[in-house]
């Protein structure tokens, strides 16, 4: 059977890591979905510095490697290289220095020196014997004595007249502005200026090496970029397919107006210009075809193909096989995972000392951004928790430090032993938490696709409450099951009382849900690839061939 | 198969014939020309065309009312209902009035004709900077409606995107009748055309230059003036003969110009006459052709040379001049021009067709939500005004079969409890909200992510409202009660005032911080609503705003009350205090009232908090003793205590203080209130007759409350009027109230 190639363009920096990113999960997931294809061969194009990461990443996400080859320029680029083995030294733990650990010693001997002398001197009732016990001190005192120069100037230095100081203060200023300046741009090179501008002229660099390797697979029918933020991908001289999961950045301008400065400026024209230049293109949703990209980018609806996401099913993640009851299995699997991830990600001395494994709680699993609308989840908990409505808990799986107002309302509230947040989750740990949720909940303002909760929760039987948005109306469209799902991501208290009513009707609700799950269920990461080579194949068609060059 | 049709809403004579033409080879016959224009500084060149009505196959009564109408400012509803019903597409030149007009009602294709502006200006820029980020956005709302319809084929490239990406090349045309051989060059003089010298500062500045540079040559110059020029060579507007004359004879024409993204037509014309035309490098006409040309000059030395060797003759470079310059006319000539016209018509209506066929986003038609935003203030009525504004516009979208959603924000750090609000209707959310400041570069990004690429900074700190969801961009409209905001609001939405009160004309603060704050959000505001005459004036003459920006609205009413009035003697009066700097003098005025005056109503204060100023020690006890103080209740105890009480003491001067005194006169209870125009105007509507007192010492007032006290009980029902019946509609008020929020929207 002949082959067909297709190419998949990757052009994250190199601090990006993939396996953090939910497109690395949506990659992997694709892959997987192609894998039972036998007539196709995807050839992932990225940059030498993802390589590595990528290669983990499929591992990881056990990807089976039978259709896809990683394709990338042979060498890094030397400043990188240099980067990162300074990267690597400062993140070896460290063993004191033999000057360290002669000054530690020497710190040790005087204080026991000049202890025991001073007991043996309230002790003695002799001058002689009182001259002997000082000689040690005496000695000790001879000994510094090469650190005196330093000791005095530093006294002059402190005792010296303003002008001075204020001239050395300011020699002082300049360098510790340039040790910060330089500290800067190694421990967090994306907030530099100057980095930022040499990443950029690496960056290009690489992409010039990587096209000119696309150039040379002729053999490519058509290529796929699964993100808009490479305008460089508009530069293939071949077939061209752009996914726009979302441009959330223009929906909640003033919520990402204080995130991250003008590089998240920088990175927000880059998506802009890779749209505005980009030819054909797939999203998630129906929604963020006609909103983002024909209302706002005005591209052609002819230009756009709308291919949902597959389920993510969890199960497989917390099941035990070959017991007698399997479900009770699952549980206390579900249990120890969780009870391990309440002591190791939590991170509060609460948290540590907490062992009741069967507690109760509702669940959010979510990064936190300004379009997951949290506030109004906490606000709508706080009324629950505080009216003696529920006596649960809220586990989120993201930093309250991302948002301040987020950070700030849970220590208002005292909320901090109430609300706790799982950073980090692996994804067995994340499905443990889903099946063990008395619900799930969701209440994000906005998404590209319908959220993945629904499925995820549904997959370990746990119901779940979402925010009526226009994408989850897509997927979801059971009128029934809306009814019992949806509240209005607006008003909290419309989310407090349908958590109120999901928790105290959760067997009907899941009954309606599980219904919807089991349609859902249908479709798989297979039917995505499908739909996707779909669309690489027309648009392909009549697309003048390239030959070997 | 419908016919397409078009609008040419310019009234350019000299484009009109060539534009009308390419229209027609495109196969558009119909073409409506508006039948009248204001006079400014864009409209020199134009007149009015009637020859195209004749082609047009709508009724009579159609035609009638679209000439009748003011087509640079705002047609009536009526013509864009025509125009809609009738017409697809329309050419509408920079008259930025007239584009928001267009863009709001027209719901075709819509093509801004544009022909280059001086350098360093950009229509992006000027749209920013005289429209605001409001057109920008409706402009961008029109999506593939849309084209920038450039004169000249470079004019895209210094735009912002959403003018840029929607260019259509529609290249200026002029139909020339070559009249070369007819030259005779017998006046040896300049001929330089500079119209408006003293009514246009940039005129009035190239006139001078050119007296400085060629002043010592005999010139004439050409171009209508609108105020006289104290100058024998300057001639002004001539009729078309003296015009075509001057060409022909003059020797030869001087071009000042070097803006790259502008040119006039004369030096065309002068082409077309055969008059050697001097011109200078690195204008438009460069790309036109006039590189390498004979007659362009690098400098005014240059210029200056080669004009003295034509006043003297020079055969060799007038020929020279003459037989190459035809090449500038190339590009403007019609035959030339077509191609570009009809691709580009070929695109706008392929375009058409596309959005007829295409499936429509369903986001269009969703509810509009309105952000009441409620922000903290010192007096109690405030809260009351913004409950029943938004239950107001909320009855009014309902009645006129909107159904918006109406948000209500209030303060989250204030002691608002449920009850408060009870009095809202049920469907108006509520949410609490924290103003949030925005640095200058926080608030760039903030309007860079909302899709205004250009947009930057005037102030060092926005303010936006943060309801811990999407701050509040959600809602498609800010509607602000009060003008209350101590920094400028980030213009991501439209935002609207409610204004009623401006306390610091008459203060000797006018000047501080927060009022030129204040003043700057008011200006900045897509419309000021006001409810008094009085408001309006101020808002006009204080604040600055234009005033199409202010719109005038019925009074606030609240919902009749049903209390009915008890049959016992009053023993109290009820003191609307306003704010507490009021509240200190009411107490003054009270102590001679009752020491003095030996007042015997007692005084009742309903407030939210119990004013601490009543335990003062320089108040008599029998003062105190008087005064009671009661939290402010909801409105039907309110309704209760006014059916109780002998009278009303207003000591509210702002607008909405005359909110109770009108619920009370209602209930047949009279109110004496401090004489201001705005109280008087509102009063005039009341079913009651009113009693006022001059905000003068507090002996004087003191003896007007005694003797309000003396005569409360001869205070009479008016019979109704047409003018005080008309505000007991509350149905009429809300649906009033709607439509000036629609024009918001």
């Amino acid at each position: 059977m002949p082959i067909k190639y297709y190419g998949i363009y990757l052009c994250y920096a190199p601090t990006i890591d993939l396996r953090g990113e939910g497109l690395g999960r949506y990659l992997a997931s694709f892959l997987k979905g192609a894998s039972q294809r036998q007539d196709i061969h995807f050839i992932i194009a990225c940059p030498s510095w993802s390589r590595e990461q990528l290669t983990e990443l499929l591992l990881a996400e056990s990807v089976p490697q039978n259709n896809f080859s990683i394709a990338s320029p042979k060498t890094f680029p030397a400043a990188l290289r240099l980067y990162n083995h300074w990267k690597r030294y400062r993140g070896k733990p460290k063993k004191p220095s033999w000057l360290g650990r002669l000054y530690c010693k020497a710190i040790n001997y005087k204080a026991s020196t000049v202890e025991k002398t001073l007991n043996h001197l309230a002790q003695t009732d002799s001058y002689l014997i009182l001259g002997l016990r000082l000689l040690p001190l005496a000695l000790l005192v001879l000994a510094s004595a090469p650190f005196l120069p330093i000791f005095i100037t530093i006294l002059a230095l402190s005792s010296a007249p303003k002008n001075i100081r204020r001239l050395l203060g300011r020699h002082n200023q300049i360098i510790v502005s340039m040790w910060s300046r330089w500290h800067r741009m190694l421990s967090q090179p994306k907030n530099d200026t100057l980095s930022t501008r040499m990443y950029q002229s690496m960056e290009s660099a690489e992409i010039k090496r990587m096209h000119h390797m696309i150039e040379g697979m002729p053999e490519v029918r058509a290529w796929y970029s699964p993100t808009a933020f490479w305008p460089s991908f508009n530069l293939i001289d071949a077939p061209k397919l752009m996914c726009v999961p979302d441009v959330v950045l223009s929906d909640f301008a003033i919520g990402f107006s204080n995130v991250g400065g003008d590089r998240v400026l920088y990175n927000f024209e880059q998506i802009e210009k890779a749209i505005r230049q980009g030819t054909n293109f797939v999203t998630y949703s129906k929604d963020v075809k006609f909103n983002t990209l024909i209302n706002k980018y005005l591209i052609r609806d002819k230009d756009i193909s709308v291919i949902h996401h597959a389920p993510n099913n969890l199960k497989p993640w917390i099941s035990i096989i070959g017991l007698d009851n399997p479900e009770a299995a699952s549980y206390g699997y579900s249990r120890s995972l969780l009870y391990g991830a309440i002591k190791g990600k939590c991170g509060t001395d609460y948290s540590y000392g907490f062992d009741n494994i069967n507690f109760k709680f509702l669940f959010y699993a979510s990064q936190l951004r300004a379009n997951k609308n949290l506030l109004t989840l906490l606000r709508a908990y706080e009324y629950l928790l505080r009216t003696h409505k529920i006596n649960h808990k809220l586990l989120l799986t993201c930093n309250p430090n991302a948002i301040e107002s987020v950070k700030s309302f849970v220590i208002e509230k005292s909320l901090e032993n109430d609300v706790l947040f799982l950073k980090g989750l692996q994804v067995n740990e994340l499905a443990a938490c889903y099946k063990l949720a008395d619900l799930a909940i969701n209440p994000s303002l906005s998404e590209g696709g319908c959220p993945f909760t629904f499925t995820e929760a549904l997959s370990v039987d746990t119901p779940v409450v979402m925010a009526k948005i226009p994408v989850t109306e897509e997927v979801l469209t059971d009128p029934r099951l809306q009814e019992m799902t949806f509240f209005d991501p607006y008003d909290w208290q419309d989310l407090a009382s349908r958590i109120e009513w999901a928790l105290d009707n959760r067997d009907e609700l899941l009954t309606v849900q599980r219904k919807t799950y089991a349609q859902l269920a249908q479709r798989t990461w297979a039917d995505v690839v499908d739909e996707h080579l779909q669309v690489l194949e027309r648009i392909s068609e009549g697309y003048p061939e390239k030959t070997q060059a | 198969m419908k016919k397409t049709r078009a609008m040419w809403l310019i009234n350019h004579t000299t484009l009109r014939k060539f534009e009308a033409a390419q229209f027609k080879a495109a196969g558009i016959d119909e073409i409506y020309t508006p039948k009248s224009f204001p006079y400014d500084e864009g409209n020199l060149s134009a007149n009015v065309e009637y020859s195209l009505d004749s082609d047009l196959s709508i009724t009579e009564e159609e035609l009638e009312i679209l000439n009748a109408q003011n087509w640079y400012e705002s047609p009536s509803a009526e013509s864009w209902e025509i125009a809609n019903r009738h017409f697809d597409i329309v050419f509408v030149p920079f008259f930025l009035d007239q584009l928001k007009s267009v863009t709001l009602n027209f719901r075709g294709i819509i093509v801004l004709r544009v022909f280059g502006h001086a350098a360093g200006q950009t229509y992006s820029q000027l749209i920013y900077q005289y429209s605001g980020e409001r057109l920008v956005r409706q402009i961008k709302s029109l999506g593939r409606r849309f084209w920038f319809g450039a004169g000249y084929e470079h004019l895209y490239q210094i735009e912002q995107n959403f003018l840029a990406s929607r260019n259509c090349f529609l290249p200026v045309g002029l139909s020339t009748t070559d009249r070369s051989s007819e030259w005779t060059g017998e006046c040896r003089k300049i001929l330089f055309v500079c119209p408006r010298i003293a009514s246009s500062s940039h005129f009035g500045s190239v006139f001078n230059d050119f007296l400085i540079n060629f002043g010592e040559f005999p010139y004439t110059i050409g171009g209508a003036q609108p105020i006289h020029v104290d100058n024998p060579n300057v001639i002004g507007f001539v009729s078309r003969e003296e015009h075509e004359r001057n060409m022909r004879e003059h020797r030869v024409m001087f071009y000042h110009s070097q803006q790259p993204n502008h040119i006039h037509y004369h030096p065309f014309e002068a082409v077309a006459a055969g008059m050697p035309l001097i011109f200078m490098a690195n204008g438009l006409l460069d790309r036109m052709g006039g590189v390498g040309l004979p007659g362009r000059c690098k400098s005014i030395s240059e210029a200056k040379q080669k004009i003295r060797k034509i006043l003297s003759g020079d055969q060799n470079l007038i020929n020279s001049i003459r037989a190459s310059q035809g090449a500038l006319l190339a590009a403007i000539k019609a035959e030339n021009c077509a191609p570009a016209w009809q691709s580009s018509f070929k695109k706008i209506l392929s375009e058409l067709q596309i959005l007829k066929n295409e499936e429509t986003d369903k986001s269009h038609s969703k509810k509009k939500k309105i952000a009441i935003i409620f922000p903290k203030t010192e007096k109690e009525i405030d809260f009351q005004v913004a409950k029943i504004l938004a239950n107001t516009i909320f009855t009014g979208s309902k009645l006129s079969k909107s159904y918006a959603e109406v948000i209500f924000l209030y303060p989250e750090r204030n002691e608002y409890e449920e009850c408060d609000f009870i009095d809202l209707h049920k469907d108006i959310k509520c949410r609490s909200f924290n103003w949030k400041k925005l640095s200058s570069s926080e608030a760039k990004r903030a309007m860079r992510y909302s899709g205004h690429e250009g947009w930057e900074p005037t102030e060092a700190n926005y303010l936006t409202v943060d309801d811990g969801i999407r701050q509040i961009q959600d809602c498609d409209l800010w509607l602000v009660v009060s003008d209350l905001v101590d920094k400028p609001l980030l213009p991501i939405r439209p935002t609207v005032h409610f204004i009623y009160d401006h306390p610091k004309r008459q203060s000797e603060n006018a000047l501080i911080p927060e009022e030129k704050s204040r003043l700057n959000t008011i200006r900045a505001a897509e419309k000021i609503l006001v409810t008094t005459q009085s408001t309006f004036d101020k808002a006009a003459q204080y604040a600055g705003v234009p005033t199409k920006d202010i719109i005038k609205l019925p009074y606030l009413m609240l919902p009749p009350a049903n209390t009915s009035q008890p049959d016992i003697t009053p023993y109290y009066f009820i003191l609307d205090v306003g704010t507490q700097q009021r509240l200190k003098k009411a107490l003054q005025i009270l102590e001679f009232f009752y020491a003095e005056l030996d007042g015997s109503l007692q005084c009742l204060i309903l407030a939210q908090h119990r004013p601490q100023l009543l335990d003062d020690a320089i108040f008599l006890q029998k003062t105190k003793d008087n005064i009671h103080w009661r939290k402010s209740p909801d409105l039907n105890i309110y309704d209760k205590l006014i059916a109780k009480c002998a009278f009303i003491w207003n000591m509210d001067s702002s607008d909405m203080g005359m909110i109770i005194p009108m619920r009370a006169a209602n209930a047949a209870i009279p109110t004496i209130s401090i004489d201001t125009p705005a109280a008087r105007e509102i009063a005039s509507h009341a079913p009651l007759d009113q009693a006022w007192m001059t905000d003068a010492s507090p002996r004087a007032m003191a003896q007007a409350l005694k003797s309000m006290e003396d005569s409360y009980p001869t205070y009479k029902r008016r019979p109704p009027t047409t003018e005080n019946s008309q505000i007991d509609d509350i149905e009429m008020i809300s649906m009033e109230y709607w439509r000036a929020i629609q024009e918001c929207l």
